[in-house]
């Protein structure tokens, strides 16, 4: 890795994502490599290179990510402790997949081979019982027994035409900053936008994605805004890459984009991934 | 790779099961990665019978 | 059961934290479960069916964290949470993680993931440790297995598949080895060099490795094959693998075999191979025929001492003979050194008491003594004939291992835990009909990190129940190990010899001690 000298002791931003928007933002959460900025509604993140790229996520180098207090984006510039720098547009992050012809048995057997992946990596306590009924002896107290019902209740009716009612259940559950069930529902509106594109419904299910998105929010904003995103399909990057390898990519890349996904936080990724598996796999055939 | 050429290679281990073993091997400054092995199916008391042979906590 | 629940409010903490915040709960002495979970509206429904929802947590909004715990203590129920606050505290100070840090979670994972990974060591349940070995050589990997209770079939099978594919089956049952200088399962911090080892017994290699790093030798490889390798049905696949990939090996040119009696069709097969090899091979099958190594142009040893140190005469180029005379003059000295012992032992006092935790130093123990004396009586005798009734009881001569699966179910090994061999120590110290106490002591990686701190007091105990009853016990030992083990040899030694402890340079110079010391009592 050659070491740029001049660079060295630069503060730069390196990548800022599409959805950002202008005015002052106030402090949400801090935590190593991620501050969390917030006008009351949205949320707009400072994150290290290590946690990448996404919708409304400013990366910056050179920074103590966990000194930055102040954040205001102008029209041109986007002020950092209140120190200024350029909007450039070169560095904006493309957050929406360019969706392709895709091959159905290709999509198959990469849903597949996804599926293995995710069992491979998911820690214990994720959602990957969902797909590994062996994985359900993991939850032991009282509260993960009552969680691992309720999930499951969920799901099955998510799955079986009491949607609306499934998403209360699975909304708000579980582990993490942002809840296993959120991740869930996150995961699984990804997968509706996504067959929206590849069948070219367009819009077939956007109103359910709203009418979803009403019901799961809360007031935990950073739940919110990602599933906001979420139903849109503006993705971070490790869900991009991902998503990208599924339809269209090798075995081996999409090992690696799980891997990848499932390296930050705890549960999170393998709870959005197994929300993303179980729809998509029904995707063609999903009525509501 | 046949044993003649894992003697002239670097090692790179994985372990599967005692959390002391990479410890140790850690120690002296080799790299290991520990595989979170769960059994297919079945009890976690027949998991720790390996400790018949090696406990530590 | 106490339940006990905090709401913290304002504050927000990463899942990870958050996770490692509720296991370390789970760990305290007395919690039954413990959740940190957000304050949603749904979590709160599932504590409330889980009936630990309190009323003071009723309150709390979706971005409060929730720690809640139940205990069946209700005195520590305010500590525990405290701790789970300082801990949440902690982790905003705590260092980075490496976000690298991958652990796979499957055998077919980790070779996806780790490009290069070339050996896998297994240590799970002998049940599945079998399958999962087959996977690990199937992905190519060389394997250690040190899980036990793999069915003798799979054994099989394992090392056949491992022959053809050329890949290293060490085990099941295997505890030691050195592959590229690396320390697998217990072994000892050797210096590297010319010396190959392939052993069907771990503290054999541990002993002869150690006292070849003593001697100013080194280790190029030492293969471990587990215990059930030169048995007729496993037919010593692994053991002629071994010697035969150490005859190929650039850097090994001397080979060491250590292991108890191969089945004869084994031991033949052993004798064909070391025929057709051209470097020098010393063997130490304890207790084995001796004649059929000398025809195939083996050199076969008394001892696993005399084997090391053999193979460090060979391996620096100096006469075998030269050494033969050292040997003769340590003998000498430990004649000598018995009869000053001797003279301080009170009439009345016969017997031996061997408490081993290694299995192959034990049988080298017995082999001596039967040698010197007589058959003596064991646990795992040599001598079917001499089996003690009653294994928690010493009967006459007694050597024992107490690695054997009568003192170890439910309990760590003796290299790990003394507590029961402590005990035993204390119980023949006070048979009046004993005259000597011969310990083993294993060292290095895997092995209890504090020997000197678990024996000294039980040494210590030892003298005053002799003070009182005045009489005079020597305790002998030998140190398996080498300074550079975590344990650090020399330190452990000076520590005992301090407190009384007559060290010894190795197993056999401890047994020929003892067994010397019996057989001046016995002719007076």
């Amino acid at each position: 890795m050659m070491v740029d000298v001049k660079n060295y002791n630069k503060t730069e931003i390196v990548s800022i994502g599409d959805r950002i928007f202008s005015g002052k933002f106030f402090l949400h959460s801090k935590f190593k490599r991620v501050t969390n900025f917030t006008n009351g509604e949205s949320i707009i993140s400072i994150v290290t290179e290590e946690i990448g790229r996404g919708p409304v996520t400013i990366v910056v180098e050179g920074m103590d990510v966990a000194n930055i207090n102040d954040l205001y984006i102008g029209k041109n510039f986007i002020s950092i402790n209140y120190k200024k720098y350029p909007l450039d547009k070169r560095k904006l992050f493309n957050s929406q997949i360019k969706f392709r012809k895709i091959n159905s048995n290709k999509l198959e057997k990469n849903l597949k081979y996804f599926e293995k992946s995710l069992l491979d990596l998911s820690p214990p306590k994720s959602l990957t019982f969902l797909i590994d009924r062996g994985r359900e002896k993991n939850f032991k107290t009282s509260f993960e027994k009552n969680l691992l019902k309720r999930t499951k209740e969920g799901v099955y009716n998510i799955f079986n035409n009491k949607l609306i009612s499934g998403i209360k259940k699975v909304k708000g559950i579980g582990f993490g900053l942002t809840p296993s069930g959120d991740d869930f529902i996150a995961g699984f509106l990804i997968a509706l936008y996504v067959i929206d594109n590849i069948y070219n419904y367009d819009v077939k299910f956007k109103e359910l994605r709203e009418t979803i998105y009403r019901i799961s929010k809360s007031e935990n904003l950073l739940s919110n805004s990602f599933l906001s995103l979420s139903k849109d399909g503006f993705l971070f990057d490790r869900i991009k890459k991902l998503i990208i390898s599924i339809l269209n990519e090798s075995e081996q890349k999409i090992f690696n984009r799980t891997k990848n996904l499932l390296s930050i936080g705890d549960t999170s990724g393998s709870d959005l991934g197994v929300g993303f598996l179980l729809t998509i796999k029904k995707g063609g055939i999903l009525c509501f | 790779m046949a044993i003649k050429d894992l003697f002239e290679k670097e090692l790179k281990i994985i372990n599967i099961g005692l959390f002391s073993f990479k410890e140790s091997l850690e120690e002296a400054n080799f790299k290991v990665f520990q595989v979170n092995w769960e059994p297919p199916a079945g009890g976690d008391e027949e998991v720790l019978d390996a400790l018949k042979k090696l406990l530590n906590s | 059961m106490f339940l006990k629940g905090i709401i913290k409010s304002g504050e927000y903490f990463d899942s990870i934290t958050l996770m490692l915040a509720t296991k370390s709960l789970t760990e305290i002495k007395g919690v039954l479960e413990a959740a940190v979970i957000m304050g949603t509206k749904e979590n709160k429904e599932i504590l409330k069916a889980s009936k630990m929802l309190l009323p003071e947590l009723e309150s709390a909004k979706d971005t409060d964290l929730l720690i809640v715990v139940k205990t069946d203590n209700e005195k520590n129920i305010n500590k525990i949470l405290k701790k789970a606050e300082k801990l949440l505290e902690e982790s905003k100070h705590k260092k980075e993680e490496n976000i690298d840090e991958y652990c796979p979670k499957s055998i077919e994972g980790a070779v996806k993931q780790i490009p290069g990974v070339n050996l896998a060591i297994i240590s799970v349940a002998g049940k599945y440790a079998g399958d999962e070995a087959m996977k690990a050589l199937k992905n190519g990997l060389h394997v250690m297995l040190f899980s036990d209770n793999v069915p003798i079939k799979k054994e099989i099978e394992l090392k056949k598949y491992a022959r053809e594919k050329e890949l290293l089956m060490m085990g099941p049952d295997c505890g030691t080895a050195i592959i590229n200088g690396a320390p697998l399962c217990f072994a000892n911090v050797v210096n590297k060099g010319d010396i190959g080892i392939v052993a069907a017994s771990g503290t054999g290699l541990q002993e002869v490795s150690c006292i070849i790093s003593k001697e100013g030798g080194g280790i190029s490889q030492a293969i471990g094959t587990g215990g059930r390798d030169v048995k007729k049905n496993v037919g010593g696949i692994m053991f002629i693998e071994g010697i035969k990939a150490l005859a190929e090996d650039k850097e090994t040119k001397v080979i060491v075999l250590v292991s108890k009696p191969p089945h004869k069709e084994v031991l033949k097969k052993i004798a064909v191979i070391i025929e057709k090899i051209n470097k020098p091979i010393v063997t130490i099958l304890l207790g084995g025929d001796s004649e059929a190594i000398k025809n195939a142009g083996g050199i076969p040893a008394k001892t696993l001492e005399e084997a090391a140190l053999i193979a460090v005469s060979i391996s620096k180029g100096k006469n075998i003979d030269d050494f033969k005379k050292i040997l003769k003059e340590n003998e000498k000295e430990i004649e000598n050194l018995a009869k000053e012992e001797v003279k301080k032992i009170k009439k009345g006092q016969k017997y031996i008491r061997g408490l081993f935790s290694g299995g192959t130093l034990c049988d080298e123990s017995q082999l001596l003594f039967k040698e010197a004396i007589s058959d003596v009586y064991s646990n795992t005798p040599i001598n079917p004939d001499f089996k003690l009734k009653d294994v928690w009881k010493s009967y006459k001569h007694t050597i024992i291992d107490l690695g054997e699966d009568e003192f170890t179910v439910g309990r760590p090994h003796p290299m790990i835990d003394f507590s029961l061999r402590n005990k035993r120590i204390l119980e023949e110290v006070k048979d009046p009909e004993v005259a000597v106490i011969l310990l083993d002591l294993v060292l290095g990686y895997g092995s209890n990190k504090n020997p000197d701190k678990e024996l000294l007091p039980i040494i210590k105990r030892a003298h005053k129940i002799l003070e009182k009853e005045e009489r005079y016990l020597p305790i002998i030992c030998s140190v398996t190990g080498t300074d550079k083990d975590p344990q650090n040899k020399k330190k452990i030694e000076k520590i005992l010899k301090k407190v009384g402890v007559i060290i010894m340079k190795s197993n056999a110079a401890a047994s020929k001690l003892s067994s010397n010391i019996i057989k001046i009592i016995g002719e007076e």
